[in-house]
């Protein structure tokens, strides 16, 4: 393996991702999209985290011992290498995953002088380099508390081995990627549409698999259930890193040292797998694959008798065919499930104590499920188009229709599923008819701002660009996403959480859950409908100007 | 009456380098109309301006009496397009991508599936309508692309490089397919590098260097422009492009 070509390769791929956007046509490279600048990232991470870490200090703990306060950042400390590979895991499978069939078989590096080795190596390094933020931050929110409770040395050792964290998750999605490329060839051998139905919900399993076995709250219900408490964690390889910093702070150096030992070993055991993996299964091979059927649409289908004009009509079409068969896309299939398995598995260790609790312990997963599944969908629905957007550039396809398409991609195939989950959860929580108001309001009330917050942004911000690192919208927009969705969901599910944790009684009930029920649903129809017309705006100005 | 395609004193540029400098063309119905130019001459950013697709920093371009930026989308509805390197849908099939490209320009349904029936038995494709356009060859795709192209009757149709990879019968058909669109009145640009296919098949040419519209005129007028009415039309184009002596590139190629 030569180093050079490791870092030369790594380069390139930092620059692939942030570059993806593509739009940048005879102008200089701006700052922002030049690897130095995730070391300013880096930087600010860490520095802005430390501000938080002494806040935390100040307030949270101004009143506890040093002793508490010791035992608070330990706790906090011993959680950070594990959260760092479970964050890796997370967005490799969201934004990492998705690499088009047709460029992973033609992409450069496959006929380049660089091994399976150099080439898994150069990516894991650039993955880690991409998210190191995460770990700056983490590293920077525990600095103070660390220098408070005189723990500097376990907060040396918690850097190597978040370090190793992220390594570690980079290294798993280097090997579910391999996985995907297996995955693909049988597939496209077979052929057919069930043969593609097969792999979607293969890979979505796979994904949700994944993102299970790197799951801290799964892993602790795993070690619970087999009853041997704390000690079954040593048996979890994921947990090594963070048993490595207790055992250090207990100053049981032995046990430390054999688990900071086992922690490199995994690290070193995921990459000979995934350069074994890499070189076996290099490049799925497109070949004919023929579905059968006729393939016309009809002339008024469902589609139609739902509104839409034939033009839109066409384009919800292709875009769900899009979903079902591009491999790329079954990232976001497996959202719903990898968010149900995050947030049941994470309470599922502590079964809810009261009613408001119960709501919530059910509420969440079908609402976030719901909620970052619709972002997702909607933030991807328009750079998805990739080199084949020109066809959408030659058609005669209004500002309004394209929006109104790409909105009914996301909620024909969701709204469905959205009164199912109302009806699940008015089964499961048997609430009064307010309750059920609640469920409905809120339900739908997220689907709707959740996916015109997607589709803005996919409007504003997309990547067309089809590359070994690419996106469907551009690399800090994604990373801005969440938390801009999250706040639309606070903003619409918010007033009756507010409202279920008031303690009330009698007349003012009533009177609450009017104002609660107002305030979501001008939300939720106010932000639809703001956003709904910035997108129509935002997609003139898109059509205006061919962006490759 | 006004051509169908007017495109006047057209500017572009691409931050600091300019694609385009003041062009100036008329393409009027019935007529195929050539566009020659070396790599990097202005011909794709042309089209692209001629079909609404960039904004142009100066002039303007009308099809049928619009403006291509205040009314794009109708212009879109008499236009046909083949882009050089056609991206195509790769997750449809054939069958599915051109019912998609039909209902784009709402097709009525019996008459977009008489159609695509009749175009992908043209073009031989017949039996392989169902299969992912993944699979397809080079050439298969740019057949899909010109299907797509002329599935709607455009009025105008917008050809950049449409020969690529095309095997030589299918060539053979396009070929004639352009000639036959010609005489029913469709007006054609047609922009390629191979200057016998421009000479057989074009009514004019205009010759495209740096930007700018060096010539303009049939085969014969070119020659005479050039001074050189005897000589072969690639002889002409590396003249008037500037680029006729290129023994000392292959030397240094060879070195």
């Amino acid at each position: 393996m030569n180093p050079r070509t490791v870092v030369r390769m790594a380069r390139v791929l930092v620059r692939s991702q942030l570059r993806a956007t593509g739009t940048a046509r005879g102008g200089r490279v701006r700052f922002f999209r030049k690897p130095s600048f995730l070391l300013v990232l880096d930087v600010l991470a860490f520095l802005g985290s430390i501000l938080l870490g002494w806040a935390y200090l100040v307030v949270d703990l101004a009143l506890a011992t040093p002793d508490q306060v010791a035992a608070a950042t330990l706790q906090g400390m011993a959680a950070m290498p594990f959260l760092m590979t479970f964050a890796t895991v997370l967005v490799g499978i969201m934004f990492e995953v998705n690499v088009p069939t047709s460029v992973v078989s033609t992409d450069l590096v496959n006929w380049l002088p660089i091994s399976p080795g150099e080439y898994v190596a150069a990516s894991a390094s650039s993955l880690a380099y991409v998210y190191s933020p995460i770990l700056a931050g983490m590293l920077g929110g525990a600095l103070i508390p660390a220098l408070s409770a005189s723990l500097i040395g376990i907060w040396i050792l918690l850097a190597v081995l978040a370090l190793l964290g992220l390594f570690t998750g980079a290294l798993a999605v280097e090997v579910l990627r391999a996985f995907m490329n297996r995955l693909s060839s049988i597939m496209y051998r077979r052929g057919g549409r069930t043969a593609m139905a097969v792999r979607l919900v293969v890979l979505v399993l796979l994904f949700a698999g994944f993102q299970l076995v790197f799951n801290t709250g799964f892993l602790l219900v795993l070690a619970g259930t087999a009853g041997g408490g704390a000690g079954v964690l040593a048996v979890i390889p994921p947990m090594w890193a963070s048993l490595a910093v207790t055992s250090f702070a207990a100053g049981d150096l032995l046990v430390g040292i054999l688990f900071f030992a086992l922690t490199a070993a995994l690290v070193v055991a995921l990459a000979l797998a995934a350069v074994g993996l890499r070189r076996k299964y290099w490049v799925p091979l497109p070949v004919s694959v023929k579905l059968g059927g006729v393939g016309y649409a009809p002339r008024t289908g469902v589609l139609g008798r739902l509104g839409f004009a034939p033009p839109e009509a066409a384009l919800i079409r292709k875009d769900l065919r899009a979903l079902t068969r591009r491999r790329e896309m079954a990232g976001i299939l497996a959202i719903p499930a990898i968010v149900v398995v995050s947030l049941v598995a994470v309470t599922f260790s502590e079964p809810p104590s009261d009613r408001y609790a119960t709501i919530l312990y059910w509420a969440l997963p079908v609402m976030g499920a719901l909620g970052f599944y619709v972002l997702a969908l909607g933030m991807s629905s328009v750079g998805q188009e990739g080199g084949a957007v020109w066809n959408l550039y030659v058609s005669p396809l209004s500002p309004r229709e394209l929006v109104r398409a790409k909105a009914g991609l996301v909620l024909v195939p969701v709204l469905p599923v959205a009164a199912l989950g109302c009806v699940l959860l008015i089964l499961v929580l048997a609430p009064s008819v307010r309750g059920m108001l609640a469920v409905v309001v809120a339900t739908f009330g997220i689907c709707f701002t959740g996916t015109f917050t997607g589709l803005l942004l996919a409007m504003k911000h997309p990547d067309f660009s089809e590359t070994v690192r690419s996106r469907f919208v551009s690399v800090t927009i994604s990373m801005t996403a969440f938390p801009l969705g999250a706040l639309v969901f606070v903003a619409v599910a918010g007033p009756y959480a507010l409202y279920m944790s008031m303690p009330f009684a009698g007349m003012g009930a009533d009177v609450l859950f009017a104002v609660a029920s107002a305030v979501s649903l001008s939300f939720a129809i106010g932000l639809t409908v703001l956003f709904y017309r910035i997108c129509v705006g935002r997609a003139k100005r898109l059509l205006q100007a061919f962006p490759l | 009456m006004e051509p169908l395609l007017v495109a006047q004193s057209v500017a572009k540029s691409f931050g600091d380098v300019p694609a385009l400098r003041g062009v100036s063309l008329q393409v009027p119905e019935g007529q195929v109309f050539g566009l020659l130019g070396p790599n990097g001459s202005g011909k794709s950013t042309l089209m692209k301006l001629i079909l609404g697709l960039l904004p142009p920093d100066q002039g303007s371009v009308r099809v049928a009496g619009m403006d291509t930026r205040q009314r794009p989308v109708d212009v879109r509805r008499i236009v046909g397009y083949v882009p050089e390197t056609p991206r195509l849908y790769e997750f449809l099939t054939g069958i599915e991508y051109l019912d998609f490209v039909a209902d784009m320009h709402r097709l009525d349904p019996g008459e977009k599936k008489e159609r695509i029936g009749q175009f992908l038995k043209a073009l031989e494709l017949e039996g392989r309508g169902d299969e992912l356009i993944s699979g397809y060859s080079q050439g298969m795709r740019q057949k899909l692309a010109i299907i797509a192209a002329l599935l709607h009757r455009p009025r105008l149709l917008i050809l950049d490089e449409p020969l690529n990879g095309l095997d030589p019968r299918s060539a053979k058909v396009v070929k004639d397919t352009i000639h036959g669109l010609a005489k029913e009145g469709v007006a054609v640009l047609f922009s390629t590098h191979v200057l016998e296919i421009a000479e057989a098949i074009c009514d004019r040419i205009a010759v495209i260097d740096h930007g700018q519209v060096v010539a303009v005129g049939t085969a014969a007028e070119l020659r005479g422009k050039a001074g050189m009415p005897q000589s072969t039309l690639e002889d002409v184009f590396l003249t008037l492009t500037g680029t006729g002596d290129v023994r000392p590139i292959v030397e240094a190629l060879l070195a």
